[in-house]
């Protein structure tokens, strides 16, 4: 069953602008069911799930277009024209045509529960999401809860018909983003989220995507 | 239902020993894990190393590197710490049926349409042996969508998962396990819980106050 709800997410290539977008009770009501079931380390969920709703259609814009920079950055040594002219592929564009837009950013604890703090005081255990520059040097650990923060809401969407799409072509230092008021922790991921107009799997009909496959099992997994 | 079945998590501090959970169930929801976690760009730039229950040998040494972790971070002396009436952090590494190591992976060989686009001058670490790091924050959140997917589909089956963090990220101090060759990312052990930590939380009022941080501070609706 879960097999089934989860083989049900497809990358969106752009979602429906015309669509009605889900409420955001609906919204409210799936993010807080992913918040009670996701675990934590040591429960301090060291991220913000920031929400860009149908009203912020220019800040969705705005961090669009931070996605074409930095892909243009990653590839600055790149003199080939931008293959995506080639494809004919409007990168990045669910961020823009989404109803929902949720940026994951980095969040230390300032008031710890009453055991992590009898920790840190009686028993000398440090917990880096305690501090800002401790939550900072553990960005990886910050990076893989919201991976599961992320799964869990996303099965939570597609079992209830909305479509979701994930982004990590953004830079993640933090002087980038002074420009842009809703960032003021290190950005992880975007997702977005809304009802699809492409999928990514419909362009593979028509050429090269065809060639895209996953790395084969036996690749990933490896039986000792 | 999603729901239902993913609030059955626990976390467990010791798996009953005697149960191992057969190798094709653990085979198969793999599989269901690879085949429904997305990946960026497709590279899924990790490895999942898979510990059976006849390699405890290679568990015990992981245990010792949690341990030692521990008390290097804390300064601390973990035998003082876990007293003969507690269970030690990381129990579970050795009682699991199965261990589960995650390690970064570059990849020597990109599809057909990643080829395509590094002839095009497109740039992937991931696809780079000696710019792999680059993809460290990436590849863990990547490890962190696969392992919730494979999390769920274990509970579906009534097997239970947990996650360990804790150990040296510092590929160097993994040299006596040869398999790990690239930074580990993750710990996971799966098998059928005995004790939960939910059941010793119950020890003491101050521990049953270990709450996570309510959904308002996680969550900011602009």
């Amino acid at each position: 069953m879960i097999d089934k709800i989860l083989s049900k997410r497809k990358h969106v290539m752009e979602f429906d602008r015309t669509a009605e977008p889900p409420s955001k009770e609906i919204v409210d009501s799936l993010l807080r069911r992913a918040w009670k079931v996701t675990p934590s380390k040591n429960n301090f969920m060291p991220y913000t799930i920031n929400i860009l709703g149908p009203e912020h259609q220019a800040e969705k814009d705005h961090l669009y277009r931070k996605s074409l920079d930095s892909e243009k950055y990653a590839n600055s040594n790149n003199p080939v024209p931008d293959s995506h002219d080639q494809l004919n592929m409007p990168a990045y564009a669910c961020i823009a045509s989404c109803a929902y837009l949720l940026v994951f950013t980095d969040r230390w604890e300032d008031k710890p529960n009453p055991y992590q703090k009898m920790c840190w005081d009686e028993l000398g255990v440090f917990h880096a999401p305690m501090t800002k520059d401790g939550v900072r040097s553990i960005g990886e650990t910050v990076s893989l809860e919201v991976g599961m923060f992320a799964t869990a809401f996303a099965g939570l969407c597609v079992d209830n018909g909305i479509d979701v799409s994930y982004t990590l072509n953004f830079r993640r230092n933090l002087d980038v983003w002074e420009d842009t008021w809703f960032i003021n922790e290190r950005p992880m991921l975007f997702m977005s989220i809304g009802t699809a107009r492409v999928y990514r799997e419909d362009l593979k009909q028509h050429g090269l995507y065809k060639g895209d496959l996953r790395p084969e099992y036996e690749r990933i997994v490896k039986w000792l | 239902m999603l729901e239902k079945i993913l609030a059955k998590r626990k976390y467990v501090m010791d798996y009953c020993s005697r149960t191992k959970i057969d190798k094709d169930i653990i085979r198969d929801l793999l599989h269901s894990a690879w085949a429904v976690t997305p990946s960026k760009n497709n590279f899924m730039p990790y490895k999942v190393h898979v510990v059976g229950p006849k390699q405890q040998m290679i568990k015990h040494k992981v245990f010792k590197k949690c341990m030692a972790n521990e008390e290097a971070g804390d300064n601390i002396n973990a035998t003082q710490r876990y007293s003969k009436d507690q269970l030690p952090n990381y129990r579970n590494i050795l009682s699991c049926s199965h261990l589960l190591i995650f390690t970064q992976r570059y990849e020597p060989d990109p599809n057909p349409f990643q080829k395509w686009l590094i002839d095009r001058g497109h740039n992937y670490p991931a696809a780079d042996r000696n710019r792999i790091a680059e993809c460290y924050s990436s590849a863990m959140l990547e490890v962190g969508l696969f392992a919730a997917a494979f999390g769920a589909l274990c509970l579906e089956k009534n097997i239970d998962t947990s996650f360990t963090g804790c150990f040296p990220g510092d590929l160097k101090k993994w040299q006596d396990i040869d398999f790990v060759d690239q930074t580990p990312l993750l710990l996971m052990t799966v098998g059928i819980g005995k004790v939960y930590r939910q059941d010793i939380i119950q020890y003491t009022d101050l521990e049953k106050e270990d709450y996570k941080p309510n959904f308002e501070k996680v969550v900011n609706i602009l």
